[in-house]
């Protein structure tokens, strides 16, 4: 049996053998990935995009109180993920998402350390982690969640948030003098239609992987100068929800630009169903065409239980940086106690 | 390899599909909202609770028989955590905040009750409705109707004297919003309140039964 197979199985066990009581104040969660496809252009597939990859995993999130109440909130969520693109040994992997601890200094006011989204955007308020949809943070910032701090706060009627973290993404290093500074300011998340402005600054690294363990290499030794500003906006629009973001700045000196448009819709008949439309749209260099990546993805979500949902996404390419590609995507996803 | 691998989840998959759980109702952003509800408030205290560890299948029973109607399998679930967050000022309870997930017409809907130390709404809002009428279900006219009832005023009442609907179109989410307050009552009386409201319900239960044996007679 290699260091590996050994690994899955110890993890596997201790995942297996872990509490399933719930105590108050946390919740244990258990997490599965299977997910598979068919490509154009690599034919029989895992999605070989970032953040989605056959795995399995958890979320342990805990609040800590004394008599005066909340004080600590920690929340941990982790994969053990298989890349099928990828030789055996490099196959496997630790995919750290949530790995933060946030603080209490008083009502609406909080200080959080760890690995988390960077206060840009869409992805900060939406929930993304087991979804085919996507927000547009991986294409604009390269990854969705990093390691920093970062201090939220209230502003009469707006939230807001500022965060520093190392920019590398999943791992752990800073190389090239890397760092990401970011802040957002936004109406509630209780509001029907929610608004939300953000900036950017920062040297970001591109990993070869998703993976926090093993650390991957990197795509390039350089960070790459990014700044940014960016709008988005969630509201009901008739039947549907609408989901939008747009982001432009300058990587190196390249003005770079894009947006994503989202529409879900519940079918009321059969409200386990839910079918949802996205446009989005990249471009790395807004003076070359072939810079540009344009991706509309149909997906029909259908949730098995409360625990279980099936999504089924076809995403076409009118336009991409690479090669073009069309890709038909099946995932059963769970996340249960 | 592959084989092996998909083998072992497949393991931990068939270990884990019995414990059907959702994920409950939480608050978007407790902090604002608890700021914003209970204005003398310094804190408070967020507690997760499952039907399934304070009372199993028994408690969803008895929930069904309060509530006159069955729960449903795939947004009210056994296993799901319900959050309740009791208010505090210093040490003092001062209120609790606690929400519930409901089936609407177009949608899922998320209502949230404030209630005082008794059991009282304080407040009621929607953190989330699908409804082309939203406006008019979120609007305080309609929201403002359910300030002070408690969970003996579903019990002894028929609340759809007290409550108009704001729609003209349909009754489906207003029906759909007094059963999900009614759930809400109901599980805060049994998880927080100590079945405080428990009396009421079954004087009220004794009554009805008395009645129909004097109509039989």
């Amino acid at each position: 049996m290699t260091v590996i197979q050994r690994s899955i199985l110890i993890f596997s066990l201790i995942f297996i053998s872990l509490p399933q009581g719930i105590v108050k104040a946390n919740n244990f969660y258990k997490e599965a990935v299977i997910i598979g496809g068919y490509s154009d252009r690599d034919q029989w597939i895992g999605k070989k995009g970032k953040s989605l990859k056959n795995s399995i995993g958890f979320e342990y999130y805990r609040k800590f109180a004394n008599d005066y109440g909340d004080f600590l909130t920690l929340d941990v969520q982790m994969r053990m993920a298989y890349d099928s693109t990828e030789d055996s040994q490099d196959a496997f992997g630790i995919e750290v998402h949530n790995a933060w601890a946030e603080h209490k200094l008083g009502l609406g006011k909080s200080i959080r350390f760890g690995h988390f989204d960077p206060a840009f955007g869409l992805e900060p308020v939406l929930d993304t982690h087991g979804t085919l949809l996507q927000t547009l943070a991986s294409k604009n910032i390269g990854f969705k969640k990093d390691w920093g701090i970062a201090y939220k706060g209230l502003l009469g009627d707006y939230d807001y948030e500022i965060a520093s973290q190392i920019g590398s993404g999943m791992g752990i290093r800073r190389k090239d003098g890397s760092f990401l500074l970011t802040s957002r300011i936004g109406t509630p998340q209780t509001s029907e239609f929610q608004y939300g402005l953000s900036f950017l600054y920062g040297q970001t690294l591109q990993s070869s992987q998703s993976w926090t363990i093993p650390v991957s290499d990197l795509v390039s030794g350089k960070s790459v100068r990014k700044k940014r500003i960016g709008i988005d906006m969630q509201r009901p629009l008739g039947l549907f929800d609408l989901k939008a973001e747009a982001a432009a700045g300058d990587n190196d000196g390249r003005t770079v630009a894009g947006g994503m448009v989202e529409l879900g819709y519940t079918v009321p008949e059969q409200q386990n169903l839910k079918i949802k439309m996205q446009t989005l749209y990249w471009s790395d260099d807004w003076d070359e065409k072939k810079a540009r990546d344009l991706t509309l993805a149909p997906v029909i979500e259908y949730k098995i239980n409360s625990s279980a949902t099936m999504r089924l996404g076809y995403f076409h390419d009118i336009y991409s940086s690479s090669d073009e590609d069309k890709l038909i995507l099946l995932q059963l996803y769970y996340f249960g106690l | 390899m592959y084989r092996k691998i998909m083998f072992i989840i497949l393991i931990v998959l068939s270990g884990i599909q019995n414990l059907y759980a959702a994920v409950g109702c939480t608050l978007n952003n407790p902090d604002r909202d608890i700021k914003r509800l209970f204005s003398k408030a310094t804190n408070y205290k967020t507690e997760f609770i499952t039907i399934k560890e304070r009372g199993g299948r028994e408690l969803v029973k008895e929930i069904e028989t309060k509530l006159k109607d069955k729960l449903e399998p795939t947004y009210e679930s056994i296993d799901a955590p319900y959050a309740y967050y009791t208010v505090l000022k210093k040490k003092e309870t001062i209120g609790y905040v606690h929400g519930v997930n409901q089936k609407g017409m177009y949608g899922g809907m998320q209502l949230i009750l404030a209630t005082d130390p008794n059991g009282m709404i304080i407040d009621f809002y929607y953190q989330k409705i699908s409804s082309p009428e939203s406006k008019k279900f979120r609007d305080k006219k309609f929201t403002k109707q359910f300030k002070g009832l408690t969970l003996a005023d579903f019990y002894k009442h028929d609340i759809t004297k007290k409550i108009k609907n704001p729609s003209e179109k349909n009754a489906q989410d207003y029906l759909a919003t007094l059963r999900g307050i009614k759930k809400n009552l109901i599980l805060h009386d049994e998880f927080k309140l100590k079945n405080r409201y428990d009396k009421i319900f079954y004087a009220k239960k004794k009554e009805k039964k008395d009645e129909q044996k004097n109509e039989n007679k």
